[in-house]
């Protein structure tokens, strides 16, 4: 034998690269939003995922059927369609929907660890936080939409007057994507702290109902003393008040809690101190995938 | 009982800075209590405080967070095998964690609502009665939540839907949900142990006795069960 034989054969077994189509960077970011909002609300995961957020859209669903089957059989006046206060009345399915979904999409990949592995593609650690906490607040906002929308039409069917209805309705909306936006950051910013996903849910129940409770009884608290000011700024503890403050005081809806800002200028300021707060809790998040990133 | 599990998931529990989300609910009752009674000058509502927000709330979310403790993440993330794989049997097992898990929320839960009385100036008799309820409360919640949390590896949100939906969102509505509701049991025995009124409505102490015995026997007793038919399943 000579030596020439002995040396290595490289064989060509047929391996090939992808030579497919490659999407564009804004396809990457479409396709993970949309994966995202989609496995929020169970899709492309088991069915057994499917049973919680659909079960606690139902019960959010509840009362909206209830008052346009009020005003279309008994015919009562279109006041019933409180647009505006909805959110109150369903907060808590609000809250355990937040605190249940956002940990499948900020705990579990860091906690497994294969956030490495998506954060060594293209698109990087801070874009990749900023697109997930996107798809968040699209799940959260069809969460939150879908009633006010069931509301709307139901009650146009009914027979109410559109030109009296859709300002109020849009006030609403304004303060549903706020609300998305809102409870988005808090549920974002908690599940990727701590990476156990009991802890997480725990963690955002505790700061979004505690809150919301505790500033209710501060708030009522506070006006009896006189306090009003205080009070009204208090609201800033809990998203669900703040977002009916914003309401009441920019677009003169009826408020549900105790003590709404007088003014369009108190109200102004509430809404730029809370989406201050929004950004240092979307810096928070894009420190926590940099610093999983450079692992 | 065995002692080393217990210490184990005692551990898991309170160490490397897992123990604040626990303090932190009884902490801000005690606050909320402080801050109430300083705005106002005077002796903060029980009802509204205690009850309202310590009982309602504050007990069964310490309870639901300590019971998911000592179970949840060892069964979410499957090293609860190396558990089960000792010659231990499933009933100590869940028995032993429960005991932490207990043990834990009834210091918080007691600790923090006799706090919260305390700072919020209330007779001494609320104090005493607020410690026994949260007592009584989270031994009960435990005992119902590590069942739950060996039964699903969604035990976190069996809990909530529990506590929050079940005893609290249609509690208010319908008046059945007594019988069935952990809530109206602690408060029905808190009642003449502490001699102080709950906004409980009509339910025989007997009755109430009998379902917090059961409920204590069958949920920690239900969870060994659980563990000894235990499946390890991916994730979803």
């Amino acid at each position: 034998m000579t030596t020439e034989d002995r040396a290595g054969v490289i064989h060509d077994i047929g391996y090939r690269p992808y030579r497919g189509p490659r999407v564009s960077r804004w396809g990457i970011i479409t396709g993970l939003l949309r994966h995202g909002a989609l496995s929020t609300f169970g899709f492309g995961r088991s069915g057994k995922a499917k049973v919680l957020p659909f079960a606690l859209l139902v019960m959010a669903l509840v009362p909206a059927i209830v008052f346009v089957g009020i005003i279309s059989f008994l015919g009562l006046d279109s006041e019933l369609l409180n647009y505006a206060g909805y959110q109150q009345v369903t907060s808590l399915f609000v809250i355990m929907f937040v605190a249940a979904q956002a940990p499948v999409l900020f705990t579990r990949d860091l906690r497994s660890g294969v956030i490495s592995l998506y954060l060594a593609r293209p698109l990087g650690p801070a874009t990749f936080a900023l697109v997930r906490w996107a798809s968040l607040v699209a799940a959260i906002l069809a969460f939150v939409v879908t009633p006010l929308v069931i509301m709307f039409v139901g009650g146009l069917a009914a027979g109410t007057d559109v030109g009296e209805e859709l300002p109020r309705w849009l006030v609403a909306m304004g303060g549903a994507v706020l609300l998305a936006v809102l409870l988005a950051t808090v549920g974002a910013v908690v599940s990727s702290l701590t990476t156990r996903r009991g802890l997480a849910i725990g963690g955002s129940i505790v700061v979004l109902l505690f809150g919301l409770g505790v500033t209710a009884v501060l708030q009522e608290v506070g006006n009896e003393q006189g306090q009003e000011t205080a009070a009204t700024w208090l609201g800033l503890l809990s998203p669900f008040v703040l977002v009916d403050a914003v309401q009441h005081g920019l677009g003169e809806a009826t408020t549900s809690f105790e003590a709404p800002p007088d003014d369009a200028a108190t109200a102004a300021g509430m809404l730029l101190v809370a989406l201050t707060a929004a950004a240092v809790g979307l810096l928070l998040l894009v420190r926590r995938y940099r610093g999983k990133g450079s692992r | 009982m065995n002692p080393t599990i217990s210490r184990l998931a005692l551990r898991g529990l309170v160490g490397q800075r897992r123990g604040l989300v626990l303090v932190a609910l009884p902490a801000l009752l005690v606050l909320l209590a402080a801050v109430v009674r300083m705005l106002t000058g005077e002796p903060v509502s029980a009802r509204l405080i205690l009850v309202e927000v310590g009982l309602a709330v504050v007990v069964p979310l310490v309870a639901l967070l300590a019971a998911n403790g000592v179970l949840g993440p060892e069964i979410d993330d499957g090293s609860v095998v190396y558990l089960l794989s000792t010659p231990v049997s499933r009933y100590v097992v869940a028995a032993s964690k429960w005991l932490t898990a207990a043990g834990v929320s009834v210091v918080l839960s007691s600790g923090g609502l006799a706090g919260a009385a305390l700072a919020g100036g209330v007779s001494s008799r609320w104090v005493l009665g607020s410690a026994a309820a949260g007592a009584i409360g989270a031994v009960l919640y435990t005992a119902l939540f590590t069942l739950m949390s060996a039964a699903t590896r969604h035990g976190m949100i069996a809990g909530l839907v529990y506590a929050l939906i079940l005893e609290r969102a249609m509690g208010s509505l319908l008046t059945g949900i007594r019988y069935v509701s952990v809530q109206s049991f602690t408060q029905r025995l808190t009642e003449p142990v502490a001699d102080i009124d709950l906004p409980v409505a009509d339910l025989g102490l007997g009755y109430a006795v009998v379902a917090a015995v059961v409920v204590l026997v069958v949920g920690v007793g239900a969870a060994g069960w659980r563990l000894q038919r235990f499946q390890l399943k991916g994730d979803e």
